[in-house]
């Protein structure tokens, strides 16, 4: 019988959406009770569990809400709903897929994936500018073209024609996505950008000559044979019906009707750019510009739109870090049938609140009930506590500014290691393990680890050794560079200037680039750490990446130790490599005390095969052996765990007769089972591990002896005394 | 009794009696919208078509923001433009909205005749949209009254005569700035409407000479205090400056950027609490809110022969308020019933938004004479250190108020003031008759009553202190046999609720260590624990060990105990099992903890004995 079905369901502290509801808040008052029920179980699982990123998604919609500042004639984003601005004044932009921030961070992630290459030769600004109103401009081309297409065909099918309905339906799919540009100003922008520059600029072309005014012409031959280009007489009256054939002219109209009908307050130049945005005309309909109002326009847009993605992105960022670190969980369990898929159940609240002594009651309740009994459907097995601090200050010297240098600012939404002990604490009696990473910046990324070695993350968590948690606590290290600081400018265009013939042209000085700095967006690695641990207990998943091996198919990988052989090269992580490697000085000296969970960014090759992505190369947790002055490795408290959970299911809470009839040598005891799959990948007995076990009549303990290795690890259970005797 | 008297008169004359009153600043709360700091404007402008060749560069629209924008802010604004009919009309606006004004004139084409009749009336109609102390008009047109026939030109000129003597009752003062060659004659309509409402005529020769006759009917006729900051004259290059605001604090300070060629990138570098800027074709209007310091940092780009000229405007929203000191002096008259009383009268002036901000501090303000009136008399006196003292008023009697009007006219800013400030005077003091000899009885008493309470409050004090010391079990209430059984586990408490508010971190509390003997009470562990916060009741809740690794809870106290959804009876005993939790609401209905009763395993007890 498989007891326990999932050996990965890991608690998320943290909180993406302050909108949606909590863990503290589905669970509610525990006064007076111990564990939930059922039926609350039930309730948080509906609203916070997560199978995928997908589900994710959906379950906490994570947005960032913008409002418009006359004062300051900006437009401001805020993470949380400010509560005393009216709804109306207010818009909520969801951070999903189409937000144009984020999918340049997905599509980078994956061409960085793809290319294999490091940070240092990979080309950040070929996909940085995926938010320049030139790529905005591109994707709106493509949907234009399916307009355009699809209208086509609308127009040819007769009516009635059930084809026709088709059509319908996916053209109206398509203007909904292309509506979602008309009432915002905010989306229009990038729009009446292009246009401006488009049509100010046309007779620049390919050539990269001056731009001078053009008059479109014909190419005739004079009288007397010499090449002429003769202009072409202008159609500008009534050069709508006449110039395209009546697809333009019915894809117009239905524009300008979606327009009005969408919008609230209407505007006539709107309305044009929506239509010359949607449905371009041919440029016989050029009338006379008036260049230096369309510049001082395009300068002010260029200049608002920068302005006002580059407020979206500060703001945004700590936001999408943990949107890219929820997403990076979940990519890690890349298999081919799914099994035994990592569950994350996200707290969404930030991890101080449910550490105050009011929330902690109410912890213990969840995870009393899903942890504490003998049905292991919703057993928390991990957590994930990203974003802790790392001060900074020791050794900051106090110096003259000469230049203007990097701004140490204090982050104000990291976790404190206070917050993390105390959750710790109560994690412990779960047996939760919880993986920790630090804030993500510059200072904790692999580059700077390869620099620095990792001593001051040693020193940080000295406060956290030595404890009776020190085994659920499993520092992670280094955090993930998604872009790096140095490499984070994004040229958005220039600015235009007006030349002496009162043509419009795109300036060449240097301040009139219009960039913004994204300044490095990073993972924290304790996502990804949680996530290809979860992924490893996955018995298809351990089958996917050994195929020569024996997998037990109802066994759980917690005895998958990711260090040893070459485990950590045949199940990867799916992170592309960052940098070189780290020095060997470094390696030794996170080998001489096997510090923490450590990723190496490491040349290797396996089978032939160079590895390109990012490896274990400690799993670690912070359980100091001072005998063999070592950190002991993570999969042995899973292990035990693990062990302990099984027996008290299979000998009812401990009984003692039933104890010994565990531990028999008769084959079909539970320990002859387990050494029986000795030889499989997933062995819970791993070949040279032993288990052993003495009953202390007396105190009514039973003490057991795991033996892994060789090395033992005690663990005690009160015995229940058979009671009729 | 009387050389008594003689005597205490003569101690009197010589210690005068120097009595200090404040008026609070609540009680002469002004009111910044009340209409007698309110003034309001209207620029009519003539849009007209000849005005194309009379203004081809729009000057008179740019004249229009360097009026409005350099008015303080207690002006209200309007702006009507006229050709054949009037054609834009907005207003009136507050300093916050001015910008709305100018988007009005800008949008407005010269085309068409010239029907001042119709622009004076609707100006008019503006201006009595709004209650404000005072009301003026600023003209421009470029020539006489015409319309495409004589009825229409002789219906606007009665129009226009109608509206200046409704002007002329109601105050408004109309000024007229006439351009081009057409206004030369003084002689014209238009200036009638200024000499019959006692304004003042302008004439510009040229458009660029509109913006002089603005600056004059600002500093001239509507006493505006502003200062030329630099005149520059612009290269093409970038021009940088140090504009000096010489009285930091103001309320506002507008840096205005006056050119005939549009002002490129400007770049400021200052120290405000809020800032706007505004920009059109040949201005630019910097509008710091409460600057903190005294430069501003500026540079911009202005055309090559163009000239730019910078204007600063400074203006203090301000409440006046007084200070009475009385110096009160026995009168020699013998049958004198009544002090002398002379009352000295200084006013300092505190910011309006922030009365805790005094202002006009400034080293510049230092010794400039200021006028003004009181009680209908007129006085000067001169700023030291930031207040003005009054000439004192003699002989006051009896009770009264003075009223003070303060010019800020010798001030090179802009004062927005509540005017007149009305000051309370208490009247003279009567003469003391002989005191009696002082009877201290009474306070021999009262100080003994008070003394006996302390006394007994100190000793109900250092009862109720002992009461939270643990006390034995009283007989009636929980049986203490001594104990056959072991303490084991140990007690994490969390405090989820506390009376003060503070967050309590979590607490642990090791059982295993006592005597299986002690009867422990909850106050004890919280005591042990180091928490100060009181709880209630927690010294009537006892533990003590039982059977099979139980805790014995036994409650005397008034507090609510919950387990397992249920309340535990008072004065019963109950079992706590291992990893069972009990809620704790105490006595005082606020204060609350969570109670966990956990098991501790021999080899952490071993590993927690060694560490202790």
């Amino acid at each position: 019988m498989n007891i326990i079905s999932q050996t990965n369901r890991t608690l998320l502290l943290e909180e993406f959406n302050p909108e949606k509801l909590d863990l503290l808040t589905l669970i509610g008052d525990v006064k007076g009770i111990d564990s939930l029920s059922d039926d609350k179980i039930k309730e948080i699982n509906q609203h916070l569990e997560c199978r995928s990123y997908e589900e994710f998604q959906e379950k906490f919609a994570p947005c960032i809400y913008s409002f418009f500042d006359a004062n300051s004639q900006a437009v401001k984003y805020t993470l949380k709903k400010p509560e005393s601005i009216p709804e109306n004044m207010l818009t909520e932009i969801p951070l999903n897929q189409s937000n144009d921030f984020l999918k340049m961070l997905f599509t980078l992630m994956e061409s960085k994936k793809a290319q294999g290459v490091l940070n240092v030769d990979f080309g950040f600004e070929n996909l940085l500018d995926m938010i320049s109103p030139k790529k905005v401009m591109d994707d709106i081309r493509q949907v234009r073209k399916e307009i355009r297409y699809n209208y086509s065909k609308y127009a040819e099918l007769e009516d009635g024609d059930p084809a026709k309905l088709d059509v319908g339906d996916k053209l109206n799919e398509l203007f909904e996505e292309a509506s979602n540009n008309y009432n915002n100003v905010m989306a229009m922008l990038p729009l009446a950008i292009e246009d401006i520059k488009t049509r100010l600029l046309l007779g620049a072309g390919d050539q990269g000559s001056k731009n001078d005014q053009i008059a479109l012409g014909m190419l005739t031959m004079g009288e007397k044979g010499e090449l002429k280009v003769l202009e072409a007489p202008k159609q500008e009256t009534t050069a709508l019906a006449t110039v395209d054939d009546n697809i333009n002219t019915g894809l117009i109209s239905a524009l300008e009707e979606d327009y009005q009908a969408i919008n609230e307050a209407p505007s006539d130049y709107v309305q044009s750019l929506v239509v010359r945005t949607f449905c371009p005309l041919p440029s016989t309909l050029q009338t006379t510009v008036d260049v230096e109002t369309e510049v001082a326009n395009y300068n002010s847009y260029l200049q608002f739109y920068k302005d006002s993605k580059d407020a979206f992105i500060k703001v945004v960022k700590p936001l999408v870090e943990k949107l890219l670190g929820v997403k990076m969980f979940f990519d890690q369990y890349k298999c081919k049938t799914k099994g035994m898929t990592p569950t994350l159940v996200v707290a969404n609240l930030k991890p101080e609140m449910l550490a105050k002594s009011s929330g902690l009651p109410t912890l213990h309740a969840y995870l009393n009930t899903v942890n504490a009994k003998n049905n292991f459907k919703d057993t928390i097995w991990y957590a994930i506590f990203p974003n802790v601090s790392i001060s900074l200050n020791a050794g900051a010297k106090l110096r003259r500014e000469r230049f203007a240098g990097n701004v140490h600012k204090v982050n104000e939404d990291v976790n404190s290691l206070e917050t993390l002990s105390t959750l710790l604490d109560v994690m412990k009696e779960y047996r939760v393990e919880t993986f920790f990473s630090f804030e993500t910046r510059e200072e904790t990324t692999f580059n700077a680890v390869a620099a620095e070695g990792i001593q001051k993350f040693i020193d940080r968590c000295e406060p956290l050794v030595g404890k009776e948690y020190s085994e659920f606590a499993i520092p992670c290290l280094p955090n993930f560079t998604v872009i790096p600081k140095s490499k984070s400018g994004v040229t958005l265009d220039k600015l235009m200037t007006v030349s002496e013939d009162s043509t419009a042209q795109l300036s060449e000085a240097k301040e009139d680039i219009m960039r913004l700095w994204i300044e490095g967006v990073y993972i924290g690695a304790a996502y990804v750490a949680a996530g290809i641990r979860g992924a490893c207990q996955c018995p298809e998943y351990l089958r996917d990446h050994y195929r020569r091996l024996k997998v037990a198919s109802e066994l759980p990988g917690v005895r998958y130790d990711l260090e040893s052989g070459n485990h950590a090269l045949c199940t990867r992580t799916t992170m592309p490599k960052e940098i070189t490697g780290f020095t060997n000085s470094i390696k030794d000296q996170i080998n001489r005390k096997n510090f923490g969970w450590v990723f190496a960014s490491e040349n290797a090759a396996l089978d032939g095969q160079n590895i390109t992505q990012i490896t274990v190369y400690k799993a670690r947790n912070l359980l100091y052996d001072p005998d063999r002055s070592t950190y002991e490795p993570a999969y042995k408290t899973q292990v035990t765990t693990y062990i302990e959970r099984i027996l008290r299911h299979a000998t009812g809470d401990f009984k003692q007769d039933r104890i010994v009839q565990f531990f028999s040598n008769n084959p079909s005891s539970q320990k002859s089972q387990w050494l029986a799959k000795k030889d499989c990948v997933n062995a819970v007995l791993a070949e040279g591990d032993n288990l052993d076990f003495t009953i202390d009549e007396q105190m009514g303990v039973c003490d057991l002896a795991i033996y892994f290795d060789g090395n033992a690890r005690n663990l005690e259970v009160m015995i229940s005394r058979v009671s009729s005797k | 009794m009387k050389r008594v008297f003689c005597f205490f008169g003569m101690v009197m004359a010589t210690l005068s009696l120097v009595l200090c009153q404040v008026v609070s600043a609540a009680e002469l709360q002004n009111d910044n919208n009340d209409h007698s700091v309110q003034k309001a404007i209207v620029f009519a402008v003539d849009a007209s078509n000849s005005m194309n060749g009379n203004d081809r560069n729009r000057f008179a629209i740019d004249s229009i923001a360097q009026l409005i924008y350099s008015l303080p802010s207690n002006y209200y604004v309007g702006v009507v433009a006229y050709n054949t009919d009037v054609i834009a009309a907005v207003g009136m606006s507050d300093s916050e909205n001015r910008d709305s004004i100018m988007a009005a004139a800008n949008s407005v084409r010269y085309i068409g005749y010239t029907n001042a009749g119709s622009g004076l009336t609707k100006a008019m109609e503006l201006l009595d949209t709004i209650d404000a102390a005072e009301k003026t008009v600023v003209m421009l047109s470029d020539g006489e009254i015409i319309m495409q026939d004589d009825t229409a030109t002789a219906l606007s000129s009665s129009q226009f005569q109608a509206a200046v003597t409704q002007a002329k009752e109601k105050q408004v003062v109309i000024h007229v700035i006439g351009l081009g060659a057409d206004m030369e004659n003084k002689e014209n309509t238009i200036f009638s409407a200024s000499a019959e409402t006692g304004g003042s005529n302008y004439h510009a020769p040229k458009a660029e000479d509109i913006q002089q006759a603005v600056d004059s009917i600002l500093l001239d006729q509507l006493h505006i205090k502003k200062t030329t900051a630099a005149i520059v004259d612009a290269d093409g290059g970038t021009e940088t400056l140090d504009i000096n605001i010489p009285t930091s604090n103001a309320t506002n300070a507008r840096i205005l950027f006056i050119s005939d060629n549009p002002i490129e990138n400007l770049n400021a570098d200052f120290n405000a609490g809020n800032v706007r800027q505004v920009s059109g074709a040949h201005y630019t209007l910097l509008e710091l809110n409460h600057p903190s310091a005294e430069k501003v940092h500026v540079s911009f780009q202005g055309n090559a022969g163009s000239q730019v000229k910078v204007d600063v405007i400074t203006e203090y929203y301000l409440t006046m308020i007084p200070q009475v000191v009385y110096d009160d002096v026995a009168p020699n008259e013998e049958d004198a019933t009544h002090y002398k009383r002379t009352a000295q009268i200084n006013v300092s002036f505190y910011d309006m938004e922030n009365p805790e901000r005094q202002v006009l501090t400034d080293s510049v303000f230092e010794g400039k004479s200021l006028s003004g009136t009181i009680d209908g008399q007129e006085w000067s006196g001169a700023f030291k250190s930031g207040i003005v003292s009054l000439p004192p008023q003699s002989d006051i009697a009896e009770n009264q108020t003075a009223e003070i009007v303060v010019a800020f006219d010798n001030l090179e800013t802009n004062i927005i003031a509540q005017q007149p400030l009305t000051v309370s005077l208490d009247g003279a003091p009567e003469l003391p008759v002989l005191p009696e000899p002082p009877d201290y009885r009474p306070y021999i008493i009262i100080g003994g009553i008070v003394l006996l309470e302390i006394v007994v409050g100190i000793v109900l004090w250092i009862n109720s202190k002992r009461k939270y010391r643990p006390v034995p079990i009283p007989e009636s209430a929980p049986p203490s046999p001594a104990s056959k059984y072991d303490y084991t586990g140990r007690l994490s408490i969390y405090i989820t609720k506390t009376r003060s508010g503070y967050d309590i971190p979590p607490l642990t509390y090791n059982l295993f260590r006592l005597p299986g003997s002690k009867v422990l009470s909850l106050q004890e562990v919280l005591d042990s624990c180091n928490v100060e916060e009181r709880f209630e009741g927690a010294d009537q809740i006892f533990f003590r060990p039982g059977a099979g690794r139980c805790l014995i809870l036994t409650n005397s106290s008034d507090c609510t105990l919950m387990q397992n959804r249920e309340i535990l009876i008072k004065n019963r005993s109950y079992q706590i099992e291992l990893n069972s939790k009990v809620d704790i609401t105490f006595e005082d209905e606020i204060s609350e903890l969570a109670l966990q009763y956990k098991d501790v395993k021999p080899s952490s007890t071993k590993l927690l004995a060694e560490v202790h």
